[in-house]
């Protein structure tokens, strides 16, 4: 009896119980594959980290140093367990092509290594560390990933007066320099070959590595690494960085899958509810019936919830076998770049148990929804019949309405009534599911992002590194060069070191302070100004954080020469280097970590060539396009960012159509009794259809409104929150006009109006009959 | 002529009367199921007709032909000289629109608009006259009706009765040519339904042409003439002449006679 009844009800809302079973599908269909990617990642960082044997702490060094000082620091201390002096030797990008393509415009700064053997792998198949013999060469995974090089091809090292060529064997990966936004790459050779290269490149830079008793000791580790005198020119990086790093462009997709599944549950309860109700007040009449010859509300109840149940189990369970493949599909980066995760119970059970709690979720809602049915009143519906259950608003009048069309203004009352709060709900939330992860991409892509890296806007930047070279001689040779160019306009020489500056818990730590003419390429503040004295300094964001200071109040700035007290200037977005920047005038003997020099050009036109120019004369030096260096600073980012905008669009125009489905069919039939009238009275099907998308059209602008309102003012308050953590919390969204205010409007109204052209085909079918 | 006499007469008057409305071999059948069976029939300019007969003998199918509620399956229906199962939905709704009134048994009203709004909703929605204009008349008709008070009411607010008085003004806001009625006294009790009559009654002498399905013989006595439908044909037609409230009594033995002959 119970089978036949739901039969006979599946078949009679078919298109709403088949828009619904997609959409708890679709809901399902993401829980499972974020948790899957998540346990994933998590699982594959954790087996990557062991099996590489990662260190806890990681001190760049550049230029020479001397190990054994080191191996007599770290034997005489008893909080560090292992370390290792890994030397490595950095290759220019002009000298360097893999598999004929020349390095010179790559983003990734290689540098050639041998296999460490201690600890800090570098694992090939299986696991086990690679070790290429003489004349070959391993590469990361990440130039197999974006396609440059395959097994067999060639790597060349050209420096002019030498060159070498090296067989790829074999890729690896890199549990520290892994993730495809941290540009330096290793590049595995043999010993031989090592020795052979030490001679003709000279640039050298030192990983000095630890594997302390205690890993979160190393702040203290470093500190006193650093008081000690030893090699430290350049950042120090921590176990807990990498593992944050790996897992960055990973559950970044994970987490907004999850985010979406959280919405489409919200909208799937919602739109059951919806449903719930609307079915309940058709089915009114039958229900009192029910009540009358003595069928207690429960099994009434219990009836409506079969089929519910049914809708959920069978959207699950779809949903369920669809998120595996999709984890799959979307996890494909994470398995080439940390491997396969290992199958442990909880990443097979973890998916299907919050799945399952997803369905009992959806399901528990119907149930307190159905409740309703005891509170149904026999008598009073027997009484008056179903009705529609609308009462009319005294505030509007068809009487005094002198210019709108009949249908247009029922169209126009029936959108300002509640009950469309679920489909006005839905569309503003699918706009600002779209609007934001798009604008953030446009924003990743725009040129004014310098804004949010530390510096003023220049047409280039010339980054000269400490290493063999002579710093100072390279930068003079690129200030000389410049001048002598009368397609440069104006150039400045900014000189970064690394100082210390007490945070507010009173402990030291470091910061790198751009020492140079900051006026000559002016950036803006959040608040104050740059420094113009020598007893001034301003600060990014996040080291003022740190600090616990603002404009106006004074910073203690140590260098080996000694403290100095500076007066706080201004503050500035940066997400460079941690966020933690400084900018100031004074000039002491503190080492540099290296020159980055300024330069306007007179034709933006000629940027590219001029950066050419410069390249061909300035060996050593990198020359890069400050578009190019952002777009290539986030350029993994970005290419995530655009994943997720597109996965975001997708759901979201999915999720539009689905709920305008249901939403339609449920209001044509709740008002199946309001059109025969209207048509009785001499109305078409066509001049009522005219109503509805007057309806459905103010339902959809007003939402596409909100929601692109939303996503301007909430989302970027939260992206600012986000990147608050990062340097940047005034971040300014810089979607694309068209993109934003054009195209994606276009889609959720041409979403809208296909669901609504399927499903509003019913009115031909609704005869006069309900008219007896 | 006696009774019996008239009941086995042809529907068609004679070929100079002003007929309105004419069916013409009208048929409706669902599957196997003949509900109206080849029926001819030709109705007045002005006459008030009473549509009778048993439950299921075809009559409010009968009356949703003529209105053009229901597309029959065979025959004709004229308004004048238009044919109405030529029409397509377009022209069908708009000759619903300009020239039938149709009032319902239940009273079929949009729930979210007040009683005036329903009113003047064919009004407006007809737009052949100034929307002040068209309120203008709504507001006369409410107060014809004795409901004027209740303009602005919620049709949840007001009793059946006065329901169906706001269904008969929005009948008439756009000067219907036919009124058609199913029903209309079926859910009042008896004083408002006799005060429904009279409305009726005034509207008749004003000219309107009305066809009304009753089951009631004290209704129907009201009416001109009277027509019962048995099986899908019109087994009785009885011309009653003008209703005058002292004839009563006389016009209901006639009626009855006939029901009795057709043993309804």
């Amino acid at each position: 009896m119970l089978t036949r009844l739901l039969k006979a009800d599946l078949a009679r809302g078919f298109a709403v119980s088949l828009s619904l079973t997609v959409l708890i599908a679709l809901a399902a269909a993401l829980v499972t594959a974020g948790t899957s990617l998540i346990t994933g990642t998590v699982t594959s960082i954790g087996r990557l980290s062991a099996h590489a044997r990662v260190p806890d702490l990681i001190q760049m060094h550049a230029g020479q140093a001397d190990p054994g000082e080191i191996d007599t620091w770290a034997a005489s201390r008893d909080d560090i367990v292992e370390h290792q002096v890994i030397k490595t030797l950095r290759v220019s990008k002009q000298t360097l092509t893999i598999a004929g393509t020349n390095q010179a415009d790559s983003y990734t700064e290689a540098a050639f290594v041998t296999s460490p053997e201690h600890f800090d792998l570098l694992l090939g198949d299986g696991d086990a560390p690679v070790d290429p013999a003489p004349g070959e060469v391993a590469l990361p995974v990440h130039y197999q990933a974006i396609g440059i090089a395959e097994v067999g091809d060639m790597v060349t090292v050209d420096t002019g007066d030498w060159s070498t060529s090296l067989r790829v064997v074999g890729f690896f990966r890199d549990a520290q320099m892994n993730a495809q936004m941290i540009p330096s790459k290793r590049l595995v050779v043999s010993t031989e070959d090592f020795a052979v290269m030490e001679d003709h490149l000279g640039d050298t830079e030192y990983l000095v590595e630890f594997i302390l008793a205690d890993a979160s000791a190393s702040d203290t580790v470093i500190n006193d690494y650093r008081a000690a005198g030893l090699p430290s020119t350049g950042i120090a990086v921590t176990a807990l960085q990498i593992r944050l790093i790996n897992s960055l462009s990973t559950m970044l997709i994970a987490a907004v899958a999850v985010l979406v599944a959280i919405l489409l549950v919200a909208v799937a309860v919602l739109a059951l509810r919806y449903t719930v109700l609307a079915s309940l007040e058709i089915d009114l009449p039958q229900i009192a019936v029910l009540r009358a010859i003595g069928a207690p509300p429960g099994r009434i109840g219990r009836l409506y919830l079969l089929k519910y149940l049914v809708l959920a189990l069978a959207g699950g369970i779809a949903g369920c076998l669809a998120g595996y493949p999709l984890s799959s599909a979307l996890g494909a980066p994470t398995r080439l770049y940390l491997g396969a995760p290992p199958a442990t119970w909880e990443s097979i059970a973890m998916p299907v148990v919050l799945t399952a709690g997803m369905v009992g979720v959806t399901v528990g809602f119907v149930a307190l929804t159905l409740r309703r049915i005891g509170a149904v009143s026999v008598v009073e519906v027997l009484r008056r019949g179903a009705g529609d259950g609308m009462q009319s608003r005294r505030h509007w009048r068809l009487s005094r309405s002198r210019l709108l069309p009949v249908q247009q203004w029922l169209g126009l009352r029936a959108a300002l009534r509640p009950t469309n709060a679920l489909l006005l709900g839905v569309i503003t939330l699918c706009t600002f599911t779209m609007a934001l992860p798009t604008g953030v991409a446009t924003t990743l892509d725009d040129p004014s992002l310098a804004t949010y890296l530390g510096t003023g806007q220049a047409d280039l930047r010339i980054d000269a590194s400490t290493g063999s070279q002579d710093l100072s001689a390279a930068v003079s040779a690129v200030e000389r060069t410049l001048t002598a160019d009368s397609r440069v306009t104006k150039h400045t020489t900014i000189a970064r070191r690394d100082y210390q500056m007490p945070a507010s818990d009173g402990s030291w730590s470091s910061v790198l302070i751009d020492i140079g003419d900051h006026d000559a390429f002016p950036m803006s503040y959040i608040s104050g100004r740059g420094p113009s004295t020598l007893e001034e300094i301003s600060l990014s964001y996040s080291r003022a954080e740190e600090s616990g200071v603002g404009v106006g109040d004074t910073v203690t700035v140590r260098s080996p020469a000694g403290d100095r007290s500076l007066k706080v200037t201004g503050i500035y977005q940066d997400i460079t280097n941690n966020g933690l920047t400084a900018k100031a005038l004074f000039d002491d003997d503190a080492p540099t970590l290296w020159m980055t020099i300024y330069a306007d050009i007179d034709d933006s036109y000629v940027i590219s060539a001029v950066a050419a120019d410069l390249r061909a004369s300035l060996p050593g030096v990198q020359v890069t396009g400050m578009n190019e260096y952002a777009s290539q600073l986030f350029g993994a980012t970005a290419a995530q960012v655009r994943t997720v905008a597109a996965m975001a669009c997708t759901v979201a125009l999915a999720l539009t159509f689905l709920i305008t489905t249901v939403f339609v069919v449920l209001v044509l039939a709740r008002e199946e009794s309001q059109v025969g009238i209207l048509r009785a009275l001499g109305s078409t099907r066509h001049d009522i259809a005219g109503q509805y998308v007057t309806r459905l059209g103010l339902l959809a602008a007003a939402g596409v409104g909100l929601g692109l309102l939303l996503s301007a003012t909430m989302g970027e308050r939260a992206i600012g929150l986000l990147l608050g953590t990062r340097g940047a919390p005034a971040v300014q969204l810089l979607p694309d006009p068209w993109l934003t205010w054009l195209i994606i409007p276009t889609m959720v109204l041409l979403t809208v109006a296909g669901a609504a052209g399927l499903t509003m085909h019913r009115l031909k079918t609704m005869t006069l009959a309900i008219i007896d | 002529m006696t009774d019996a006499a008239t009941a086995r007469s042809p529907h068609l008057p004679a070929q100079s009367s002003p007929a309105v409305l004419r069916a013409r071999n009208l048929s409706k059948h669902y599957g196997d199921a003949r509900v109206l069976d080849g029926l001819d029939l030709d109705i007045d300019r002005g006459q008030f007709v009473a549509v009778m007969g048993p439950s299921g003998s075809g009559k409010s199918t009968f009356l949703h032909c003529l209105s053009g509620m229901t597309r029959p399956s065979g025959g004709s229906v004229l308004l004048r000289d238009t044919d109405l199962t030529a029409l397509d939905e377009r022209a069908l709704a708009a000759l619903r629109l300009e020239h039938f009134g149709l009032v319902f048994q239940q009273p079929h009203f949009m729930s979210t608009l007040c009683l005036l709004d329903n009113v003047l909703l064919p009004g407006f929605l007809s737009r052949r006259r100034p929307r002040e204009e068209v309120t203008a008349r709504g507001r006369m008709l409410l107060e014809r009706m004795g409901i004027a008070d209740l303009a602005d009411a919620d049709v949840t607010e007001v009793s059946g009765g006065q329901l169906q008085r706001a269904g008969i003004c929005r009948a008439l806001i756009n000067e219907a040519a036919v009124l058609f009625a199913d029903e209309p006294t079926g859910a009042l009790n008896s004083a408002t339904a006799a005060r429904i009559l009279d409305v009726f009654g005034e509207i008749h002498v004003r000219g309107t042409t009305i066809v009304m399905v009753t089951h009631d013989a004290k209704v129907a006595l009201r009416a001109d003439r009277v027509l019962v439908l048995v099986d899908g044909g019109v087994e009785e037609d009885l011309l009653l002449g003008h209703y005058r409230e002292d004839q009563s009594a006389e016009r209901l033995v006639r009626v009855s006679a006939a029901l009795n002959r057709q043993s309804v």
